[in-house]
């Protein structure tokens, strides 16, 4: 699958923005552990996609509208992503013993709607998006560490003197 | 001092025709895991003398065991124990930081908000670093030192302990341990 993230970097021009996104970008692909492979939108190839990502330019200052509203929505769908991780969570918890979880199966006499809501095929994937590693659904990443909450988020918006906050899209598969 | 505390002993399992095939296969697999599971890859076989004597470690096992013997089937026995205990610890801590925590509160691992519960609650949900006892429910953490793998990947569930146990014909299921310095 895909995903877009946003590589939130400090530094003193476009140029040096991005290099230092691409090499956060190769950290995060390393080993294909979070990701396998990026692509970002310096080259003409990306914005083939079906998705119109006009707006997006392969650097944007993190103060300008194009890349205020970038990390809103990057900011948006982390917390939605989060939500619903945590909604299966607290089903899990609820309805499923350990070796249910384990096993990603539903125990015999669980009633046909809460086995709809439960996704049991993916259920420890949810456990694992609430921690707090890189990956689906961390949108937002500063450098290569993913921007877990929003105490992060602020933090990696306050430049260091003589720095600018820029924000790289990167299209990424997992 | 013993053994078991200067180091971690990991248990590989491999399909091979013969021991030889075993070691082979189970020594490719360790090189792969020493490299994320420690700093400086290294791991000490059993059938590697040298090596032995250079770390000091007791010659307990045998280099290869057949995933079948007495002695091989308490290695993976105890290997898997291991994976259900972490498994278990994980999912108190998370249970009770469901129980007790908004989602907000765990997604910042804010303890500002737990000024309400109790001492024993607070220690027991791992504060703050309750985030990473998710990963080890959904089988991404990396805080545990796994025990006992199979095709590079750590056995943590049962169904995939059967299919390590159930080779396909010709083939022969065996233990390969390996010492690594803690």
């Amino acid at each position: 699958m895909h995903m877009l993230i946003r590589i939130i970097v400090h530094a003193e021009d476009e140029k040096k923005a991005f290099g230092k996104a691409e090499k956060a970008l190769n950290e995060l692909t390393k080993g294909e552990k979070y990701f396998d492979a990026y692509s970002t939108f310096d080259n003409e190839g990306t914005r083939d996609s079906y998705v119109d990502w006009s707006y997006l330019q392969h650097v944007m200052l993190a103060s300008s509208p194009n890349g205020k509203h970038f990390i809103e929505k990057g900011w948006e769908n982390t917390v939605k992503g989060y939500m619903e991780a945590f909604e299966q969570v607290k089903l899990a918890i609820q309805y499923l013993s350990l070796e249910e979880i384990m096993e990603r199966k539903y125990p015999e006499d669980l009633p046909e709607d809460i086995k709809k809501r439960i996704n049991i095929l993916s259920i420890q994937v949810y456990f694992d998006e609430l921690g707090n590693q890189p990956g689906h659904p961390k949108y937002l990443y500063h450098d290569h560490e993913p921007i877990l909450c929003k105490t992060e988020l602020e933090f990696a918006l306050k430049p260091a003197e003589g720095q600018k906050v820029y924000v790289v899209p990167a299209d990424v598969h997992y | 001092m013993d053994d078991w505390m200067r180091f971690t002993i990991v248990r590989v399992i491999v399909h091979a025709k013969d021991e030889q095939e075993a070691l082979i296969e189970g020594k490719k697999v360790l090189a792969k895991i020493a490299y994320e599971l420690t700093v400086h890859g290294i791991y000490i076989t059993y059938e590697d003398k040298e090596l032995l004597d250079d770390f000091e470690v007791e010659p307990i096992f045998p280099p290869v065991l057949l995933a079948s013997s007495p002695e091989g089937m308490q290695l993976i026995e105890e290997g898997w124990q291991c994976a259900v205990e972490a498994f278990m610890d994980a999912l108190e801590k998370v249970k009770l930081a469901v129980r007790y925590l908004t989602p907000e509160q765990i997604m910042e691992e804010d303890s500002l908000g737990l000024g309400n519960l109790s001492e024993e609650v607070k220690r027991k949900i791992s504060f703050p670093c309750i985030r990473e006892q998710f990963l080890e429910v959904g089988g991404r953490g990396e805080d545990d030192f796994k025990l006992l793998y199979f095709e590079e990947l750590p056995i943590t569930r049962r169904r995939r302990l059967n299919d390590a146990l159930n080779p396909s014909k010709g083939l022969t299921a065996y233990v390969i341990p390996a010492a690594f310095p803690n």
